[in-house]
């Protein structure tokens, strides 16, 4: 039995949503004193979807080696499915529990495996009410595995709500700062993207007739969806999902709700949560209304320009060290969107590399943040200074993270941002030009960050800090490496993805 | 016993079991002792609701609409009459049998002795006779019959007696929860009320004449006006139930007068024979049907007839509360929903556009005016105004679907039975756990909720799943409901209205995690724990588990929906 047998029979998929899902129902039903037990059950379902996702990561490299899903632009967007999984119990009506996974489904399961793995080591030491904020968080992780891997569109959106909700409480309860305005504001500027999205799905099943993406795919090729439909819904789609990927002007959501959450939450918000919306775009909107696309490129590259230059130069002004992150991340995330609409199967694939990268990176950013505030109890950049003297460990750590966020070649941001550009450069020169001015003040806002909080005369208040401990290490060691590792080779990785998105680019053709 | 009695007594079992249990309720009350609390004979009454329940699965499964032989006999005379009428005046019976419009009535079984051609003959024969000699009454046709007029006034039918499954279980619930409130000495006669009540809320979903229905729908009114104003010594009770009788009446005037224009312009008052009859356009048939609307949109809430909801809610006892809320509604809507499907489809062109006002007008009111409420019992009022919105897109497909595409029709139907079913459940927990607050804290205001999580976690769990179940979160069952209500109306291409429909629930969701908020995130001045007590606590959780289980596993109950759905459509 080969591998790719062995997991489509034993159900990889399911597993990948129902570990979390189960540890968080067996985590509310312990008692409120076992907080060991409660972290070391939330690190175990962690570890098993990493090793699951590292099962699928291999398998679907070894697939894609091997020729079984074709790189070069031959495969079908059918032929690019694996682990498939339809129970006929849980079918009804139009609606069935389907579960596929694609190259970017699989990136996307490596990287929030990874990123809940260190969220749970990142969150060890926290104290108030340890059950409740585990067992959200992996609730919340097991939506946004389930929406990695669902192709019917009722699950999809039913695991793109529960991944969108816990954060309400897990802001509202544990956040800092004025979290309950942060809370409410995240939550309801998200569910408002998400009306939109569930009446595109609605539309997408009153004209295609059913639910599920292949019948769709299948009835978008044969002409179901007309040329009006197809662009308005687009835009119904891209607003939807741009809310939660941060598009200027929607983003105002993101930099209070990273700033007021905690740090573990945080990590998944803003490493793993805010790429469902362009994972979404790139599932959903892109093969079933490539129409949309065409008639929608330009606005939604001027927009994403806009987004990485706004976003780096927003970073730039902010004292609070979350506020940089979260702006950066609007930035960076504009990065994916100019990605996608530079519709070139290189772009594309700079654009979820870019989701992989910036979901890892960001992630070692926010639980350094964490780190820094529990041990220097403060974010704010100018009551800080030479850090470095003090924990070395978090300073490095924090440099591989804002290189990466530059784009140094050797780290994963670098490949995504040469991925981005170099697509983006043969069919909008001019819209790439002025994105890449925010590579620029990127560099400037991260480069003063390091300075200003690493290194330079120690703040003598802070001499006592203490650096990184054992469980916070196998954080932030995790997404070091993961960083280093896709920055030196990301070809496996690239290659996996671009058996995805190929398929994708091919039904929507070259851009107009 | 006469064949014909027991058709009647089989075919109204639930109706007679819950007459009976009201007054037997009401005949032990006299002989306890007037110290005695009388819990115990509400607990059985609750279970006694919980048999008439079984009752109703019972005739639900029983399935098809029974004609006995009397039935048969019956309409073979009418053959007879008919033959006898129709040839001097020098016309044949030609009709259809194919004819979709023709009354579900004549569709005998196959084994009956009547083909469905002559049974349909005979109405197609029925309608050119009455156009030709229009004060012909029913008894022309033998209705007199007590056996035959009990299959022709009643339908019998599944959809009927699915309402009266959830009518039992919302009366089985209430009762259960109001144990746990104060109803002052009046327990019994409480009990007795709200059983009534369930009764006339039956007749109305189960009638096919507007009639009937009236008869029904006053029934259950009656019960309700004076349980509204349940408190004698609290003015809010007083004003609750003065506003409910008065703007009540109205509505119920509004109605019959509607049901006499009609009766006026085609000479029934049967919703077949409407149907049949509306083919034309009369001028006071849309008078007529303006008027019913007025009627039931009293009874559902919708904006803009919704006015005393959030003033009733407020100042009636809890449990009287939750039973007007859910169980009340329901039946509104499911006479609706055959009114307009079986009565009306002439008119649908019309109707419809109706609908679609007030399904807009309830979602932006209900959800809007939410925003400003402070007292959660006002907050469920207006949440329960935006339900009704919601579940007024369902009915608006329904005529689209009627129109166009008649495979969607099954299919909006469905969307809405499954909808009110677990509406009823989520609301009646909400409203209890609301009251419970209420009777614990010194008010049912927003603060009041605050700190509720150490004061009794389990309600406070409970509270957060009913409310964002009723917001439309995954994975409860008001996602399901939710996704399957928008489904009907974007498939009949209402895109706006259902983009407003999702957009104001997320307006919903922000005055539903403001309750949350209290609960979870503010510490409370008020630290006393609360004791829910055993009874009540068999509800909430039957409640909570039900609401789990329909967003988990939503498939069987969706089946069950889609069959109820499609013996109101088979006519």
């Amino acid at each position: 039995m080969t591998l790719t047998q062995f997991l489509t029979q034993y159900y990889a998929l399911a597993w990948l949503v129902l570990v979390p899902f189960v540890a968080s129902l067996v985590l509310m039903a312990l008692p409120r004193r076992w907080a060991l037990a409660m972290r070391l059950i939330a690190a175990t379902a962690a570890g098993i979807t990493v090793i699951i996702s590292a099962l699928l990561a291999w398998d679907y490299w070894t697939l894609v080696r091997d020729g079984i899903v074709a790189t070069n632009g031959t495969g079908a967007f059918e032929s690019i499915w694996h682990y498939q999984l339809q129970p006929q119990m849980l079918r009804f009506g139009a609606i069935s529990f389907h579960l596929a996974a694609d190259g970017a489904s699989v990136a996307m399961v490596v990287l929030t495996a990874l990123t809940i793995f260190a969220g749970v080591f990142a969150s060890w030491n926290l104290q108030e009410r340890t059950k409740e904020y585990l067992a959200l968080l992996l609730l919340l992780v097991a939506g946004v595995f389930g929406v990695f891997v669902c192709v019917d569109l009722f699950f999809f959106f039913l695991f793109y709500e529960i991944a969108v909700l816990p954060m309400y409480l897990l802001i509202g309860i544990w956040g800092t700062g004025q979290k309950e305005y942060s809370a409410m504001k995240l939550t309801l500027m998200l569910l408002m993207g998400s009306a939109f999205i569930i009446v595109g799905f609605l539309a997408l099943y009153a004209k295609g007739g059913s639910f599920d993406l292949f019948a769709l795919v299948q009835a978008s090729r044969n002409g179901a969806f007309d040329g009006e439909f197809q662009r308005w819904f687009f835009l119904a789609f891209y607003l939807g999902f741009g809310v939660l990927a941060g598009i200027f002007p929607f983003h105002t959501w993101s930099p209070d709700g990273h700033a007021s959450a905690p740090t573990a939450t945080s990590m998944l918000h803003a490493g793993v949560l805010m790429k469902l919306g362009g994972f979404g775009l790139l599932r959903v909107a892109l093969p079933l209304l490539p129409e949309g696309l065409q008639y929608w490129h330009w606005l939604i590259a001027i927009v994403a320009a806009w987004n990485i230059v706004y976003g780096a130069f927003a970073a730039m002004g902010q004292r609070d060290l979350k506020y940089v992150i979260a702006y950066s991340s609007v930035s960076h995330l504009g990065m994916v969107m100019l990605g996608i609409a530079a519709g070139t199967v290189t772009a594309v694939n700079g654009a979820v590399f870019q989701m992989f990268a910036h979901g890892i990176m960001t992630a070692l950013f926010f639980a350094l943040v964490g780190l820094v505030y529990a041990k220097a109890h403060t974010r704010d950049i100018d009551a800080m200074g030479g850090l470095a003297k003090v924990a070395p460990g978090l300073a490095v750590a924090f440099t591989i993270a804002g290189l990466s966020s530059v784009g140094l070649p050797g780290t994963g941001g670098f490949v995504a941002e040469f991925l981005v550009f170099m697509g983006a450069f043969v069919t909008k020169p001019l819209v790439a030009v002025f994105a890449a001015l925010g590579i620029v003040i990127t560099s400037v806002y991260v480069l003063r960050l390091l300075r200003s909080v690493f290194f330079g005369p120690l703040n003598t208040k802070l001499a006592a800090m203490a650096d990184a401990r054992t469980t916070e290490w196998v954080a932030l060691g995790v997404t070091c490496v993961v960083i280093l590792a896709v920055g030196v080779w990301p070809y496996p990785i690239i290659e996996i993805i671009s058996s995805a998105v190929q398929p994708v680019v091919g039904l929507v053709g070259p851009l107009r | 016993m006469n064949v014909e009695y027991s058709y009647i007594l089989t075919s109204f079992l639930p109706e007679i079991a819950l007459v009976v249990l009201g007054l037997l309720v009401l005949a032990i009350d006299l002989v306890l002792p007037a110290r005695s609390t009388r819990r115990t004979l509400t607990i059985v009454a609750a279970f006694g609701c919980l048999v008439v329940m079984v009752l109703s699965a019972q005739q639900w499964l029983a399935s098809t609409p029974i004609a006995p032989d009397l039935v048969q006999r019956e309409t073979r005379a009418m053959v007879q009459i008919w033959q006898q009428q129709i040839e001097p005046l020098g016309q044949s019976v030609q009709a259809d049998p194919t004819d979709p419009s023709l009354p579900r009535v004549m569709q005998l079984p196959a084994e009956m002795a009547l083909t469905n051609a002559e049974a349909r003959a005979v109405v197609r024969a029925y309608q050119q006779q009455r156009h030709l000699t229009p004060q012909l009454p029913p008894r022309e046709m033998g209705l007199a019959h007590p056996g035959f007029a009990a299959w022709w006034l009643f339908a019998n039918d599944q959809f009927a007696a699915a309402f009266k499954v959830l009518f039992a279980l919302a009366a089985f619930l209430v009762l259960l929860l109001s144990v746990r409130f104060p109803v002052e000495r009046y327990r019994a006669e409480f009990a007795g009320l709200l059983i009534f009540a369930t009764v006339g809320l039956m007749v109305m979903v189960n009638s096919m004449d507007l009639v009937v229905l009236f008869l029904g729908l006053e029934l259950a009114a009656v019960c309700l006006y004076a349980l509204a104003s349940w408190h004698k010594g609290d003015a809010r009770s007083q004003e609750s139930g003065v506003k409910y009788l008065l703007l009540g009446s109205l509505a119920s005037a509004f109605f019959i007068y509607g049901a006499s224009l009609l009766f006026m312009q085609y000479g029934s008052t049967h919703l077949t024979m409407l149907g049949g009859a509306a083919m034309r356009l009369a001028p006071f048939a849309l008078i007529g049907l303006l008027m019913l609307l007025i009627g039931f949109g009293f009874k559902v809430a919708a904006a803009p007839l919704h006015l005393w909801a959030p003033d009733v809610y407020q100042g009636a006892p809890t449990s009287m509360v939750a039973f007007l809320s859910t169980a009340s509604k329901a039946a509104g809507f499911a006479v609706l929903l055959r009114v307009l499907s079986l009565g009306f489809p002439a008119l649908t062109d019309r109707w419809v556009l109706l609908i679609g006002v007030m399904a807009a007008l309830s979602m932006v009111v209900g959800n809007l005016v939410a925003l400003h409420q402070n007292n959660v019992k006002r907050l469920l009022a207006y949440s329960g105004i935006a339900q009704a919105g919601y579940l007024l897109i369902a009915v608006m497909a329904v005529g689209l679907a009627g129109l166009h595409h008649s495979s969607h029709l099954e299919a909006a139907v469905t969307a809405a039975v499954l909808y009110l079913f677990l509406y009823t459940i989520a609301n009646i927990g909400a409203f209890a756990i609301a009251g419970i607050v209420q009777q614990e804290s010194a008010g049912v205001e927003m603060r009041d909720f605050a700190g509720l999580r150490t004061r009794a976690p389990l309600l406070a769990f409970g509270m957060t799943l009913l409310l964002l179940s009723l917001g439309g979160i995954p994975p409860l069952a008001g996602f399901v409901g939710k996704w399957f209500l928008f489904l009907s109306g974007v498939v009949e291409g209402q895109y706006i209205l259902v983009l407003l429909g999702a957009a104001l629930s997320v307006v919903s969701i922000y005055y539903y995690l403001l309750v949350v908020k209290q609960i979870y995130v503010l510490p409370g001045e008020n630290t006393a724990p609360i004791r829910v007590g055993a009874v009540a606590g068999i509800g909430l959780t039957l409640i909570v588990f039900l609401t789990f289980l329909i967003g988990v596993f939503p498939r069987p109950f969706l089946d069950l929906a889609t069959q109820t759905a499609q013996s109101l459509l088979h006519f």
